[in-house]
């Protein structure tokens, strides 16, 4: 591969790339394990923000309420240098870039789902009651195939955001797309300036999250036409 | 700021406006949208005085990548708000010979505030908790002050509880604050 942007860009250009796309793959790769762990803690608190439970719905609001207003780089702060200064362990860059990630995604995606979950009328609540279901197979055989269908447009979107929030992980010493960018421009090579690197940085950025966007805003339209 | 160039972007996006803009404005909101604040920060603060030969201050930098990166959510949100308001209300507006100008200041842009108010404050909020960035390029903000104190005292996870504590508290004060404004500015609203 390097070979070929070597030949697209010349053999600077080309090596310069060719890192920077290389390390995207640790961005990607932090990107999706925040969107799995975030999605599936996202799922607890969604379920637990909407059973029959009052100290439930507390604890789902209150935590929901207390990551969304914890902004991401404390996050990282905390459990990337916090903790193992406080509690004398070590935590591994990747390991504290993703729980922070997953928290933050958490929150979010819980805040997500559990506005599509109410966007489907209460009257199929009660249908479902009515023919004698649980709330556990009201929930999953009539509830969330409904909610669903309004719910994905907003989670793609929010991986875009997640994607952005990669970014922020450099800061802990992760190895990602952003940490190497500054470390180029950094770098005391003729045509490795920083306004060269860094668009070059935003580009891929973009290349990941622009179709994501595309495609959620596509979606979104094709919902809201129906 | 961010405020201001949003709602320039946005009206930029008004049907009847030449099709350039149109495209300039989304263009730009997209590009924005979709790369971190990080990025954008560190081009402003170290490419452009690089390429432009002039060193300004960090703080200004930090000013400037605010502003374009605010301004890009904004006018997407104020964006979605004018698509809210109903065709009839520019039609409206036609009929009683209101120049261009003023329809969108007196009658559309109101209405669209006014529906987006609550996603604008959310937004604000958001944008406010990635503030903390800033202090990477050495502006001595709230989060460059916790890393200041930490890398003396070693007591990191005290001091970024503290940190953390004090922002929370802001975006609650934030949050409070754009609902009080609402009432304020748009006194009419849910009154119907």
């Amino acid at each position: 591969m390097t070979e070929v942007l070597q030949w697209a860009f010349g053999s600077f250009y080309g090596n310069m790339i060719g890192i920077l796309l290389n390390a995207t793959q640790w961005t990607i790769y932090l990107s999706v394990t925040a969107f799995i762990g975030g999605g599936l803690i996202g799922l607890l608190f969604t379920i637990l923000k909407i059973v029959p439970f009052k100290w439930m719905q507390w604890l789902a609001t209150g935590y929901i309420w207390l990551f969304q207003s914890i902004p991401l780089l404390m996050l990282l702060f905390l459990v990337g240098l916090g903790i193992p200064a406080f509690f004398h362990v070590d935590v591994p860059p990747w390991l504290a870039a993703g729980i922070s990630l997953t928290l933050f995604t958490s929150a979010y995606m819980s805040e997500v789902w559990r506005g599509s979950i109410e966007s489907v009328p209460l009257g199929q609540w009660e249908g479902g009651k009515a023919l004698g279901l649980t709330f556990m197979q009201i929930l999953t055989s009539i509830i969330a195939p409904q909610a669903l269908r309004v719910a994905i447009p907003p989670t793609v979107g929010f991986m875009v955001q997640v994607i952005k929030g990669t970014s922020m992980a450099y800061i802990i010493d992760y190895n990602d797309l952003m940490r190497w960018g500054k470390k180029m421009a950094n770098s005391q090579l003729d045509g490795a300036e920083p306004y060269i690197v860094y668009p070059i940085v935003a580009l891929i950025y973009f290349a990941l999250c622009f179709p994501l966007s595309q495609w959620s805003k596509s979606m979104e339209r094709r919902i809201s036409k129906n | 700021m961010g405020f201001a160039m949003g709602l320039g972007l946005a009206l930029l996006q008004l049907p009847g406006t030449k099709a350039v803009y149109r495209y300039v404005s989304v263009a730009y909101i997209e590009f924005v949208r979709n790369t971190p604040f990080i990025v954008q920060l560190f081009f402003v603060a170290f490419g452009l005085p690089l390429l432009l030969k002039y060193q300004w201050p960090f703080e200004a930098s930090a000013l400037l990548a605010m502003t374009l990166n605010f301004s890009a959510y904004f006018a997407e949100v104020i964006r979605a708000g004018m698509d809210a308001v109903k065709q009839g209300q520019y039609e409206a507006s036609e009929s009683l010979s209101l120049t261009r100008r003023q329809s969108i200041f007196h009658v559309i842009l109101p209405q669209a505030l006014a529906n987006v108010w609550p996603s604008l404050s959310s937004q604000f909020v958001f944008l406010f908790l990635t503030t903390g960035l800033i202090s990477e390029i050495g502006v001595e903000d709230l989060t460059w002050s916790g890393r200041f104190v930490a890398d003396r005292t070693f007591r990191d996870f005290e001091v970024f509880i503290v940190i953390t504590i004090l922002y929370v508290l802001m975006a609650f004060i934030f949050l409070g604050g754009f609902n009080l404004l609402k009432r304020f500015i748009f006194p009419w609203w849910g009154k119907k």
